[in-house]
């Protein structure tokens, strides 16, 4: 299960209570982090390898790198049978491409290689209000994200890529991959919002494995 | 593999070498094969001849780039090298030197002579099962060449050429490993080479005959009358005797 959203919208707390629900269900339960790529974030960090570090290049660096955290943390966990819940996941990643200018079905198309989600909890919130967290608590990494354009725009083009993604996932087309969608708004009574993220769950941990005990879509040998 | 290359044909996306169809006033010339078919040394030959022939001419090679080409040494290292995130690599660098060398010189008017382009790392991981379409579909946006020569030489030739060097550096089983890898690529080149639009330059002879055959091709593209025509263009004076 990933959880998704801008800044700000609820998604540690969130899956901090959600973990301790699962646990209490007696399942295994592992919150993994997002790492964003660090191939990606040296080279933004140097003045030479910010010119060369242009929108396709870091999504290309950023989905090597995604891929080998899904293939090295993700996979070992959901193999063992353990609930895995991803704080930030590859909408994450997608959005950010999307909000840099490229196009949103290529950027998903690239994280084929990730385990699909069983279900991904979108956190909702206000662009102005994601922006005062993330300047607030990781200023270096939302600048490096943006790329040097205009964080406030960058923030509302983020939030615009995630609501794209969120109302394509039930398509038959949908990538990189068709997955049930639970909306969480942070403007929500947070009683009423755990309420609804246990009520998408409960499902899920009853059917004995997660659709991740097949192989990635990409890796289908013909 | 060796029916998917064929079987999906009317999906790909990856553009197919075509005169001019990236626009722009340069020449893009990509030279493939497998390991040790002559690539290299065939594209520096080709790039001090046609520059003696007075085009202007620049040379890129693969993993090259500033970003991605440490990663890809890092996960070369590993013994058991993923084939999604080799190939993500592999087109991060390629894209790098894309956007910063290849354009910028076609538009610029230079012959771009491109030692492995996206072909190979597509071949590679379709030869390590990864699906052709999603591959393609990843670098669908390269310019298209307007000249793929593809220097055929069976990979257990290929091979022949450096066995000492395969043979110092990997085990019986680690050789039969790279053997059979390296048919693999060669058969998705060559099943694929009609629909990508590859110009088979066979490279099984010396090395002069392979050139010869290789200037003839690529001066067909630039002037329609080879290298020494182009010569022949210019002024009396650069001209020299030959």
């Amino acid at each position: 299960m990933a959880a998704e959203g801008l800044d700000a919208s609820g998604k540690s707390a969130g899956l901090e209570q959600l973990a301790r629900w699962i646990e209490r269900k007696g399942r295994r339960v592992e919150i993994v982090p997002w790492q964003p790529s660090r191939t990606v974030r040296r080279a933004a960090q140097s003045p030479r390898g910010r010119v060369w570090l242009t929108p396709r290049v870091a999504a290309l660096l950023g989905a090597a790198d995604a891929r080998r955290l899904a293939r090295r943390e993700i996979q070992p966990q959901l193999d063992r049978g353990t609930v895995v819940l991803a704080d930030r996941y590859v909408w994450t990643a997608v959005a950010r491409e999307g909000a840099r200018g490229l196009d949103l079905d290529w950027a998903s198309a690239l994280y084929e290689g990730c385990p699909a989600p069983d279900l991904v909890l979108f956190y909702r919130q206000e662009p102005a209000v994601a922006l005062r967290r993330a300047l607030a608590t990781r200023p270096g990494e939302i600048r490096a994200a943006a790329i040097g354009s205009p964080l406030g725009a960058f923030l509302r083009d983020l939030d615009a890529a995630y609501r794209e993604l969120a109302a394509a996932a039930s398509a038959p087309a949908a990538k990189p991959w068709l997955v049930a969608v639970v909306e969480l708004d942070a403007r929500e009574p947070s009683s009423s919002l755990e309420r609804r993220a246990r009520d998408a769950v409960r499902p899920l941990l009853a059917s004995a494995h997660s659709r991740n005990a097949r192989a990635a879509p990409g890796e289908a040998v013909a | 593999m060796s029916t998917s290359a064929a079987g999906v044909a009317d999906r790909l996306q990856f553009p197919v070498a075509a005169p001019r169809a990236h626009g722009e006033p340069g020449h893009l010339v990509v030279l493939e094969g497998v390991d040790r078919s002559g690539r290299s040394t065939h594209a520096r030959l080709l790039e001090e001849w046609l520059r003696h022939a007075g085009h202007g001419v620049i040379r890129t090679s693969f993993v090259t780039s500033r970003l991605a080409a440490p990663r890809i040494r890092d996960v070369r290292r590993q013994a058991d090298p993923d084939p999604f995130e080799t190939f993500l690599l592999y087109a991060a660098d390629l894209t790098e030197r894309i956007e910063q060398v290849i354009m910028p010189s076609l538009r610029a008017g230079l012959v771009v002579l491109v030692d492995r382009y996206a072909y190979t790392p597509i071949a590679r991981a379709a030869a390590r099962g990864v699906d052709l379409v999603w591959l393609e579909s990843v670098l669908a946006f390269a310019p298209p060449p307007d000249l793929v020569c593809f220097l055929d030489v069976a990979p257990a030739d290929a091979l022949q050429r450096h066995r000492e060097i395969a043979e110092a550096r990997l085990d019986a089983d680690g050789l039969d490993a790279y053997r059979e890898f390296q048919e693999g690529v060669y058969r998705v080149f060559d099943e694929a080479a009609r629909r990508w639009g590859f110009t088979r330059v066979p490279a099984t002879a010396d090395i002069g005959s392979t050139h010869a055959a290789l200037d003839r091709v690529v001066g067909d593209l630039l002037d329609g009358g080879g290298a020494d025509a182009a010569h022949r263009r210019l002024p009396a004076s650069l001209r020299g005797r030959r």
